[in-house]
């Protein structure tokens, strides 16, 4: 290592360039993930494949900008209910719920909320049929 | 960002959404904001509003 670019920091990071050699714990720029920073895990070399699917030699590096954020409030509860969101990519997504409370015989209750597929929230109550105001407020996050 | 309010079978409003992008949809009513008051009314498809239950 003879840069302190190849340490980290965005700043003077390199372009990952097929073919080219990079050095262990050398800090490159994914150009199929949107120039997001990779590092190299593995001894140096060189390849043919970009960081972002070359899982064996490289990992993602360092905090991933905001790519979306959607946001909603569902209500109207029974069972089971489907929310359709524009498309995200699940493995780059966060869903935080903020459930409110619903009443089952006098009872309060509160929903589990999952990002079932790209473009779909579903939001449960274990309980079956439940009545009163029933919702909850959720927002899908999705990272580059 | 194009705001959505989401219907059931009966037109009944049952979310409401902020998204990322477009969607076409027949259940998905495009709205001017994210306005939580639509939970529970009923959308007209001929003139495009929305009233009470």
């Amino acid at each position: 290592m003879s840069n302190l670019s190849d340490f980290g920091g965005s700043g003077g990071n390199k372009i990952w360039t097929s073919g080219v050699t990079y050095k262990q714990g050398q800090v490159v720029l994914s150009p199929a993930d949107n120039y997001q920073q990779y590092v190299r895990i593995t001894a140096a070399g060189s390849g043919a494949t970009d960081p972002k699917t070359d899982t064996t030699n490289y990992r993602p590096f360092g905090g991933r900008a905001i790519k979306s954020i959607q946001r909603g409030v569902t209500g109207l509860l029974t069972g089971t209910t489907t929310v359709t969101i524009s498309s995200v990519d699940t493995a780059k997504t966060i869903l935080w719920g903020a459930p409110g409370l619903g009443a089952q015989a006098g009872t309060a209750v509160m929903p589990g909320i999952t990002l079932t597929n790209s473009t779909t929230i579903t939001i449960n109550f274990s309980g079956g049929a439940i009545s009163g105001n029933n919702f909850t407020s959720w927002q899908v996050v999705e990272y580059y | 960002m194009p705001y959505y309010a989401q219907i059931n079978s009966d037109r009944v409003v049952y979310s409401v959404t902020e998204t990322s992008g477009v969607i076409d949809a027949p259940d998905m009513v495009e709205i001017s904001e994210l306005d939580t008051s639509l939970l529970g009314k009923v959308h007209d498809q001929e003139t495009g509003e929305f009233r009470d239950a």
